[in-house]
């Protein structure tokens, strides 16, 4: 196998993580206030709204996410909506968060009390 | 206002494009809000949430927050990030700390002052700017008409409603009310006072809310001929119905008339104000001829203005010709229903109480100036080491806003207690929309309070110490840069602070002497053993003539076995009878004098167990229409007109004004002992009683035997037998009648009285601290003084010299001010005592004192230097 593969990957915190699910979830429609809804309807967590704007810069910084703003519209007292796209980059780096935890789960059982009950 | 502030704070921490974006779905949020919940709670939302991520933003230290954000180009520091660092904050509690006296003395006087403004916005924004709690109740009006004339408010004609009603494009629903009261008749218990709405049936339809049990009203409930029906609230179908659901299509009887229960409205529903039964407004109820108060449901987002505008062309179109079309306005319905003299009141008692705050923060600034002065060589390094002028001011106020924020806390959790308490006084008569409680917009209001308080404590201060060559303070100290003498700010504010002190501690002592004439007016009768009622018979619709309450009620009451005796008065003792001008006939000529009177029915003094001291009481003839006008005098009266003559016999009658037929002569008859006819000030209680046959308001009083509840339910079943119509209330002892005064008088006369102490020991700690620097850095002066042979008297002399001319001068304006103020006390409802000279004699004194006290301690000090210490520490 050749050494980059062995390379470890990084992987994306669970704050940044949520956010790109929220983005790739909403579509086009992924925008500050339609990215915190969906966080809060899929997890039933309250984010503190400035953790999501300063997660999505801190993923734009790092290439994971671009975004563009939309038209000025009236009811946001004439200012634009900042939409977010997720970028290869960050889906790759979102799988392969999701196969770490994964391979973490591989052979796990939890009984209703949390103990496991078997060891792989 | 504060969500504008928000965003400003969020604009400081984050960057330009950040924070439109933050904004922008702040506002997106906000509008999805004010759809729901209104346009108030969207507004207070919004300006939370920008606050809290403002917040978050500045504290998480984060590079998007202050400069180094890839969106912006670097920035310098110090041209973004809050003005105040964690260290400067520490540096700020610590100098507080450090003089515990003097910031104790801010703290305290700010926190009185903030306290007065906080409670008095909590009431207003209660009472003037609270949404019905309905839906849309943001939108709800009430729509104002006034003579062009009198300009006092007037009921809006029929024909004018109908054509509003029918024509309105800007209105969503319009309705109309006629407000009554009337007695709930009850099989087994005595009759329940009703506060009752006419409403016409849109007007009861546009709100919304739906009857537990049975209907609202339809419009054929207000046409000729309509069957009476009536809408209880729940809380008496509950308590007197028995909470029976059968009881709806039932007759039930108001004020001898009967009406169909058709509906129970749930118990928080009081619709337009407190009202708990509702009747139908129309021709049913007798109303073809009246005009109507009328109130609306604008449409959503049509502003009031387009409204007022289209409702006005419709006003004039049915105006008859010639004559002045009456005003209209459209005002939100909180406000339209306090009316405009709550609101005025309102305004005028809290822009008093924001001056005496600004006052209070004015003194505070003071002590600020002395401290910051004693600071310039800190301030001076400071500057050296790059700090720009704005920012060692902004970190002064910085200082003082810790100070701000403390006294804005305690404020605010007093506020809290104060309000609790006026809300449990008012909770059961209040209008539906009024709650009073220390909302969120006043936290808001007491921030601002802090800031603004503040800013006006140490913006000042900081500007003056900064002001010099810090260069050379850097050398020399800080004597050589600022006059460490009475600068002209500090003994303005010196004097303001003690007349200020004077002036509200001697308007207290008035309330204080009228609260002891008050509580303790002595009328020499077991005031324990006598029932007191007020009894009132609302005007009756279909009555042909005025309706009013007869004598014949005095000597039902005193048949009924729990009551020895009873009659009826229109004042009673210990409440304030009107003053009127009198003539005596003197023979040759007619002497003017001015005294009291009291219109009395029946055996009114009979029933209070006073025996004439001359002469005879009133007699039942003496009341009839044809008797011989007489009056009884009380003992003041007959010392002071009639001197050691017997006034019996004696005629006088009422100045009449010129206009006006002169009254006829009325023979005294005899003499009683006082009844406290002036509580509040007793030495002008010369009164005389005059007979009356009847009114349509009076005040039964009457000897009971037997526990005082029985008598109480005695005395309301005998009224009910003898008319249904008239309405009971206060049933209360003689002995705690006149409480209302003196809960207004120990309520205001404490407020002053913490606003003079306050001012008081503002004026002492402002006078101390200016005199304890002056003091230590003219040590070296003082020095060479003592040692050229002035004596320590003389260097004490001198120092409390211009101290005490200050005091004198201050004491002097005060005087004037407490004169003025006292004039001021007419606005209450009550009579006071007039302000005497000794009372201001003695406040005056006792802050020449204080004042003095706090000059003395540094001055004594300057007299105990020693030469040659004070020039070897130089």
């Amino acid at each position: 196998m050749p050494k980059e593969d062995n390379a470890p990957k990084p992987t994306l915190g669970e704050l940044e993580l949520l956010v790109v699910l929220a983005i790739l979830r909403c579509g086009d429609d992924a925008y500050g206030v339609t990215i915190t809804q969906a966080i809060r309807e899929r997890t039933g967590r309250r984010l503190a709204r400035a953790a999501v704007y300063v997660t999505l810069r801190r993923l734009q910084e790092r290439g994971l996410v671009t975004s563009r703003t939309g038209a000025p519209l009236p009811e946001r007292g004439g200012k634009a909506r900042r939409y977010y796209t997720v970028e290869p980059a960050g889906l790759d780096l979102a799988h392969a968060t999701q196969s770490a935890f994964q391979n973490m789960w591989d052979g796990l059982s939890l009984a209703p009390s949390g103990r496991p009950e078997g060891r792989s | 206002m504060i969500g504008r502030a928000a965003v400003w704070l969020l604009r400081r921490v984050a960057a330009p494009e950040l924070a439109d974006e933050i904004e922008g779905d702040l506002r997106e949020q906000q509008e999805s809000i004010r759809r729901t919940r209104g346009a108030t709670r969207a507004g207070l939302w919004f300006a939370g949430a920008v606050l809290v991520a403002a917040c978050a933003l500045a504290w998480s230290r984060t590079p998007f927050a202050s400069s180094g954000s890839f969106l912006t180009p670097p920035l310098p520091p110090r041209r973004r990030g809050l003005p105040m660092s964690l260290t400067d904050l520490k540096l700020a509690i610590r100098l507080v700390a450090k003089q515990p006296v003097l910031s104790g003395t801010a703290v305290a006087a700010l926190a009185v002052a903030m306290c007065l403004a906080v409670t008095g916005f909590s009431v207003m924004n209660a009472v003037l700017f609270a949404e019905l709690p309905l839906p849309d109740g943001e939108n709800y009006v009430v729509l104002q008409v006034t003579d062009p004339e009198t300009l006092r408010e007037v009921d809006v004609p029929l024909e004018t409603f109908e054509a509003w009603q029918n024509r309105s494009t800007t209105l969503a629903a319009l309705g109309g009310v006629h407000w009554a009261q009337g007695n709930l008749e009850l099989e087994d218990s005595t009759p329940v006072v009703l506060r009752i709405a006419h409403l016409t049936p849109e007007g009861m339809r546009m709100t919304q809310t739906e009857p537990l049990i049975g209907r609202i009203f339809e419009a054929a409930d207000g046409v000729p001929d309509a069957a009476p029906v009536a809408i209880l609230r729940e809380d008496l179908w509950r308590q007197h119905l028995g909470a029976d659901a059968s009881a709806v299509g039932k007759a039930i009887r108001i004020s001898g008339r009967e009406y169909t229960l058709i509906g129970v409205m749930p118990e928080a529903y009081t619709f337009p104000e407190s009202q708990n039964l509702w009747l139908p407004f129309g021709a049913a109820a007798g109303h073809s001829d009246d005009g109507v108060e009328a109130y609306a449901l604008l449409h959503p987002d049509t502003p009031r203005a387009a409204a007022e505008a289209e409702l006005r062309t419709l006003l004039e179109s049915t105006t008859p010709a010639g004559e002045r079309p009456l005003r209209l306005r459209v005002l939100p319905f909180a406000r339209g229903m306090s009316g405009e003299g709550f609101e005025l009141f309102m305004t005028v008692a809290l822009v008093l109480l924001l001056t005496i705050l600004a006052v209070a923060a004015a003194n505070v600034a003071n002590l600020v100036l002395v401290r910051t002065t004693a600071r310039t060589s800190e301030l001076a390094v400071r500057a050296a080491l790059g700090a720009s002028r704005s920012s060692l001011v902004l970190q002064v106020f910085g200082e003082v806003l810790v100070l701000g924020a403390t006294a804005a806390a305690i404020a605010v959790a007093v506020s809290v207690r104060i309000v609790a308490w006026l809300d449990a006084l008012i909770a059961s008569e209040a209008p539906m929309w009024i709650t009073l409680r220390v909302e969120p917009a006043v936290i808001a209001f007491a921030a601002f309070l802090a800031v603004f308080a503040s800013a006006i404590a140490s913006v000042a201060p900081a500007l003056r110490s900064t002001s010099g060559s810090l260069d050379v303070a850097l050398r020399h100290g800080s004597a050589a840069v600022v006059s460490p003498r009475f600068g002209r700010a500090s003994s303005v504010l010196v004097l303001a602070q003690v007349a200020l002190s004077v002036a509200l501690l001697s308007a207290a002592a008035v309330l204080a002497r009228g609260l002891v004439g008050y509580q303790w007016a002595d009328l020499g009768i077991d005031e324990s053993g006598i029932l007191t009622a007020s009894l009132y018979l609302p005007p009756q619709p279909d009555a042909e003539e005025p309706v009013m309450i007869g004598n014949s009620l005095a000597n039902e009451l005193s048949a009924a076995p729990q009551f020895s005796q009873a009659g009826l008065t229109m004042e009673l003792p210990k409440s304030d009878a009107a003053r009127r001008k009198f003539e005596i006939d003197r023979g040759d000529r007619d002497q003017a004098v001015d005294g009291r009177a009291a219109y009395v029915g029946v055996n009114f003094l009979q029933s209070l167990g006073v025996a004439p001291g001359a002469g005879r009481l009133f007699q039942p003839a003496d009341h009839a229409e044809e008797s011989s006008p007489v009056v009884v005098i009380n003992e003041s009266f007959a010392a002071h007109y009639f001197g050691g003559a017997d006034p019996v016999g004696q005629r006088l009658r009422i100045a009449a004004d010129p206009e006006d037929e002169p009254d006829s002569w009325r023979e005294i008859v005899g003499v009683v002992r006082d009844l406290a006819m002036s509580p509040g000030v007793p030495e002008e209680g010369a009164g005389l009683y005059i007979p009356v046959q009847r009114t349509n308001f009076f005040h039964a009083t009457a000897r009971f035997n037997g526990p005082v509840g029985e008598a109480a339910a005695a005395l309301r079943r005998v009224v009910a037998e003898h008319d249904i119509r008239i309405l009971v209330r206060d049933i209360q002892t003689l002995d705690k009648v006149g409480w209302e005064a003196r809960t207004l008088l120990r309520s205001v006369g404490l407020g002053l009285a913490a606003l003079g102490a306050m001012a008081m020991a503002l004026s002492a700690a402002g006078i101390y601290a200016i005199l304890a620097f002056s003091v230590q850095q003219r040590t070296r002066e003082i020095g060479v003084r003592v040692a050229l042979g002035a004596r320590h008297g003389q260097v004490l002399r001198s120092i409390m010299g211009s101290t005490s001319i200050r005091l004198a001068i201050g004491a002097a304006i005060g005087v004037g001010l407490a004169f003025l103020l006292a004039r001021a006390t007419v606005v209450l409802p009550i009579d006071l005592p007039a302000l005497s000279l000794l009372d201001v004699s003695v406040m005056a004194g006792t802050m020449i004192m204080a004042g003095a006290l706090a000059a003395w301690v540094p001055a004594r000090r300057a007299g105990r230097v020693s030469p040659a210490e004070a020039l070897r520490n130089d």
